[in-house]
């Protein structure tokens, strides 16, 4: 009877698989680094935990009734978890510093360069283009934009994606800085830019996410959901109608759909799923995204500058705050432009370039969408 | 080899379709900057 008993309350830890055992291990580590090293807890400590409940074996968190996987098929197959995290993100972008010095807007492009890059390395690894395309958008350093993206193309992916994503997104401190140092000369990193200061209407700010999302419709129909959305949380931000709304799309809804995201992405990071040569293939090319794209916002920077008069001429650091890691990379590069000189204040052009990469970094998503099926 | 290829031409197309995209909300921003200046008021 006692054995009987035993058997069937501890029956399943016969059942457990190595692999299990090192995703269990893997979900303590990223519960371990969201607490004691504060790298995006938000969505770490959610996907730790939910790596715990699926890698026990049988889990009634997953399977066809499994409360996660119904998650799944709600929140990421329909894609509606990721754009509702997009309104909240456009709630909380302000785009008047933009408007002060639109050239910036550049760096927003080029700083996109590792996605596209590391597509072109993961093909020739063998991963297929869709699979790679998945891969590359976790250089838009962008965590909603690569689940949007990984859901449509990849969808067995998206457990490795999503770590690589927000782990280097945390990392964005470690990553940057010696790539900057190995394509710039100190002469370069203590260029001064002048900052301005000049009004920006609210007409103006009401109107720039309307036209742009007109324009992006227009130009790519498949980027309209994930521009649309994000133009909708700013307008929600900027009409001055709507305070509450705007408040409650900055942290109420963001802090829901954060644990709800989080939470379900990690369904896919069961062990069969996770521990295999792919996903240490996706957390190194992750890197390689990251680097390139600090490297392709420098080097753009320092073309531009070939180009500019010297009372114009931008700080190539400036180009790696490009990426949409927000506010992360603009506090970096104006850290490292204090370190080189105290009187250097690069908050302000870094602040608007890193603005950029948070439009440029969903356009990219939006290409990519459009561009990937052309060439299946 | 093919998808390698026609990653190099995503990789073309899509770079230049980002700054194409970043030169019109550029010319969006300085046209409505100017059209609709601010005042010190909504500084």
């Amino acid at each position: 009877m006692n054995q009987d008993l035993l058997q069937s309350l501890f029956g399943s830890l016969a059942l457990i698989t190595w692999k299990q055992v090192v995703m269990l291990g893997i979900g303590s580590i990223l519960i371990y680094l969201a607490i004691a090293k504060k790298y995006e807890p938000n969505l770490l400590l959610p996907m730790g935990f939910g790596t715990l409940l699926v890698n026990l074996p049988l889990s009634s968190a997953i399977g066809p009734d499994g409360a996660l996987t119904v998650f799944f098929q709600a929140g990421i197959k329909t894609e509606v978890f990721p754009l509702l995290i997009f309104i909240a993100i456009g709630a909380m972008i302000d785009f008047s510093t933009l408007f002060r010095n639109p050239l910036l807007l550049l760096f927003g492009a080029a700083a996109q360069f590792g996605i596209f890059f590391t597509i072109a390395v993961a093909s020739l690894i063998g991963f297929d283009l869709k699979e790679a395309a998945s891969i590359g958008i976790i250089g838009a350093a962008d965590g909603p934009t690569s689940i949007y993206v990984a859901s449509k193309f990849a969808e067995h992916l998206l457990g490795p994606i999503s770590v690589a994503a927000y782990s280097y997104m945390a990392l964005v401190p470690i990553i940057q800085p010696p790539v900057i140092k190995a394509l710039t000369t100190r002469k370069e990193r203590l260029i001064r830019m002048q900052g301005k200061q000049d009004p920006v209407s609210r007409t103006t700010l009401i109107l720039f996410p309307i036209i742009i999302t007109l324009i992006a419709g227009i130009i790519a129909p498949s980027s309209i959901a994930l521009i649309g959305f994000l133009m909708f949380g700013n307008l929600i931000r900027e009409c001055g109608v709507l305070q509450k709304l705007s408040l409650a799309a900055q942290n109420e809804l963001s802090s829901l759909v954060t644990i709800l995201l989080g939470i379900t992405i990690s369904s896919t990071m069961t062990g069969e799923a996770f521990v295999n040569l792919n996903t240490l293939f996706i957390i190194g090319l992750g890197l390689v995204a990251f680097i390139m794209d600090t490297a392709g916002g420098v080097l753009f920077a320092k073309l531009l500058n070939v180009f500019l008069p010297d009372r114009l001429k931008i700080n190539p650091m400036v180009g790696a705050a490009g990426i949409s890691a927000f506010p992360m990379s603009a506090r970096v590069i104006h850290k490292m432009g204090q370190d080189e000189d105290r009187g250097n204040y690069l908050l302000m052009p870094a602040v608007s370039a890193n603005v950029a990469g948070q439009i440029g970094s969903v356009i990219a998503g939006g290409l990519i969408l459009t561009l990937v099926p052309y060439f299946l | 080899m093919n998808t390698f290829m026609s990653s190099l031409k995503i990789m073309g197309l899509g770079m230049l379709g980002i700054f194409i995209f970043m030169l019109l909300f550029g010319i969006v921003i300085y046209a409505l900057h100017k059209i609709f200046p601010g005042t010190n008021a909504e500084k």
